[in-house]
């Protein structure tokens, strides 16, 4: 009996996942099509980006609630200067970006911006709520200062690939997911660092009496949250072909919540990537399945409310003996 | 030794993604080529009012109210133009009509040449993106900010209610035989072709 129940608390995950996606097939017949698949796939790929990055933080104890103004900020930068360059009247010099020149100054603007934010928690003690609220808004600021309020649009063909095209019969923002996914599963699994993550994550004194570098390792962990969101900003920049200054809203909330769904405890310590990904797929299926219902969307912010909540209920249950 | 090969081969590396990554210029050249390429929609929008217009292709009016009469979505696909996922599909149609009725907001034209098919010519409420969408004097790509882009569409508006609409409005007169060019926008979602208004970019009157 104990068995079938850890089996069932194991993989409640992919069985609540099943059970959404036999109700919304029996429920909508356009739900369990190739097509709803790969939308599905594509939408839920920014939020499998950032919310892979939040597990690692959350697994480390701590919270990140700037992904969203950061994926923001950098998908703003990579665009700005793939579209305009950069003036530096100084040296009286003009740099024009490549597509892959910008990319890559959006992905290192994000790894410097999770960098800061892990250097403020650990050099100074600032709890991350505060230190990754403060980041909220100041990365929001520099959106709204970089674009001037006004999106950036008409990024090119070849940027645009990134977002829209595809490649050996999958989309471009899956394979990138994909690869995203497969080496935090490496990360996490197979290194010293992933094992680092998980030992402060459930006794910070422990680890750090066992000689484990815990600032290193919670500067990394924070800095490669701030990359990945950089990568989700690239890919939806590229899908919009636009830099919105508004990008990203409450997209921290959304990857917290695929965190949470899919089993990591928010205490730290325990968690897996790939729970995360099942967790950001439910909510990928139940925002599909909720438009194809035509449930009003205010209907659907509290139906997603709810399962959060119950997730986290269940997580409570079957682990009652957590701070 | 395996240090120099070291930072013999991270010097490469940088060097080559830099390579791959950025291009120099001399800032002052670069701004001399900016600034003749400044953009100004008011420039743009007199040049296609004044030369563009003639030659710009457009559908037979009955075609048009026959084609969109008989399936909307299908026809506005075919022949519309539209702004990314925007339900509003845009035309320039022509036709020769005659003049029903004179109001202060259009013109309600009888199509020649076509069974009971009628058009109106707006003389007021000149707003919105029609003209700009229809004619595609513009790819909102080329654009480094939607303001720019934007500004075509109100100064075309400009233009069409200061020169083209006063000018109509001062000789239109029931009965009167025109030649018509101009402007359709039709939403998909709100179909209404007894509510049709042909902006008017050319207008001229044949008896």
């Amino acid at each position: 009996m104990t068995d079938i129940k850890s089996t069932l608390v194991k993989f409640q995950s992919i069985i609540a996942l099943l059970v959404l996606c036999i109700v919304l097939t029996i429920l909508s017949d356009r739900f369990f099509t190739l097509e709803n698949g790969w939308n599905i796939a594509r939408q839920i790929s920014i939020n499998v980006c950032i919310s892979v990055g939040m597990t690692l933080v959350i697994l480390a104890k701590g919270i990140d609630l700037s992904v969203g103004s950061m994926l923001a900020f950098s998908g703003a930068v990579a665009a700005g200067l793939l579209k305009f360059g950069l003036e530096i009247p100084a040296i009286n010099t003009f740099v024009g970006f490549t597509v892959f020149g910008a990319i890559l100054a959006g992905v290192v603007v994000g790894g410097a911006l999770g960098l800061f934010n892990g250097w403020m928690i650990t050099r100074f003690k600032v709890p991350p709520f505060v230190a990754t609220l403060a980041m909220l808004t100041i990365a929001r600021g520099a959106t709204m200062l970089w674009t001037g309020g006004f999106p950036i649009t008409g990024l090119g063909e070849n940027f645009a690939f990134i977002g829209t095209g595809w490649f050996l019969g999958m989309p471009m923002p899956v394979w990138i997911t994909a690869i995203v996914v497969v080496l935090a599963v490496i990360i996490t699994n197979k290194t010293k660092f992933g094992r680092h993550i998980y030992a402060i994550g459930g006794n910070e004194s422990a680890a750090r009496l066992s000689g484990i570098n815990i600032n290193k390792v919670k500067i990394w962990v924070y800095t490669i949250a701030g990359i990945l969101a950089a990568v989700g900003g690239i890919i939806l920049t590229s899908r919009l072909d636009s830099a919105q200054p508004n990008a990203g809203m409450s997209y921290e909330l959304d990857s917290i919540a695929a965190v949470v769904i899919g089993g990591t405890s928010l205490s730290g310590g325990r968690g897996s990537i790939m729970g995360t990904v099942q967790g950001a797929l439910i909510i990928g299926v139940l925002n599909s399945g909720l438009v194809l219902l035509n449930v009003s969307p205010f209907w659907q912010q509290v139906i997603k409310g709810l399962v959060i909540l119950v997730a986290v209920i269940m997580d409570r249950l079957n682990h009652p003996h957590e701070d | 030794m395996s240090k120099l090969v070291k930072y013999f081969v991270f010097i490469i590396a940088t060097g080559l993604l830099l390579y791959s990554s950025i291009s120099l210029e001399p800032l002052d050249k670069h701004k001399i080529k900016q600034d003749k390429n400044i953009f100004s929609a008011k420039d743009l929008a007199a040049n296609f009012m004044l030369n563009e217009t003639s030659s710009l292709p457009a559908i037979d009016a009955s075609d048009f109210l026959e084609g969109i009469s008989k399936n909307v979505n299908e026809y506005c696909s075919s022949y519309g133009k539209k702004l990314g996922i925007s339900s509003d599909y845009n035309f320039i149609i022509e036709g020769i009509g005659t003049v029903e009725s004179v109001k202060e907001e259009d013109v309600l034209v009888s199509l020649v040449n076509s069974d009971k098919l009628q058009i109106l010519i707006a003389t007021d409420f000149i707003f919105g993106n029609t003209i700009r969408d229809a004619s595609g004097i513009a790819d909102i790509g080329d654009f480094q900010n939607t303001m720019d882009f934007n500004n075509i569409s109100v100064e075309l508006n400009n233009i069409v209610r200061e020169t083209i609409v006063p000018s109509f409005k001062q000789k239109v007169k029931e009965g009167d035989t025109l030649y018509f060019k101009g402007a359709v926008e039709v939403n998909i979602k709100r179909v209404n072709l007894q509510k049709l208004r042909v902006i008017p970019l050319i207008v001229k009157f044949n008896n």
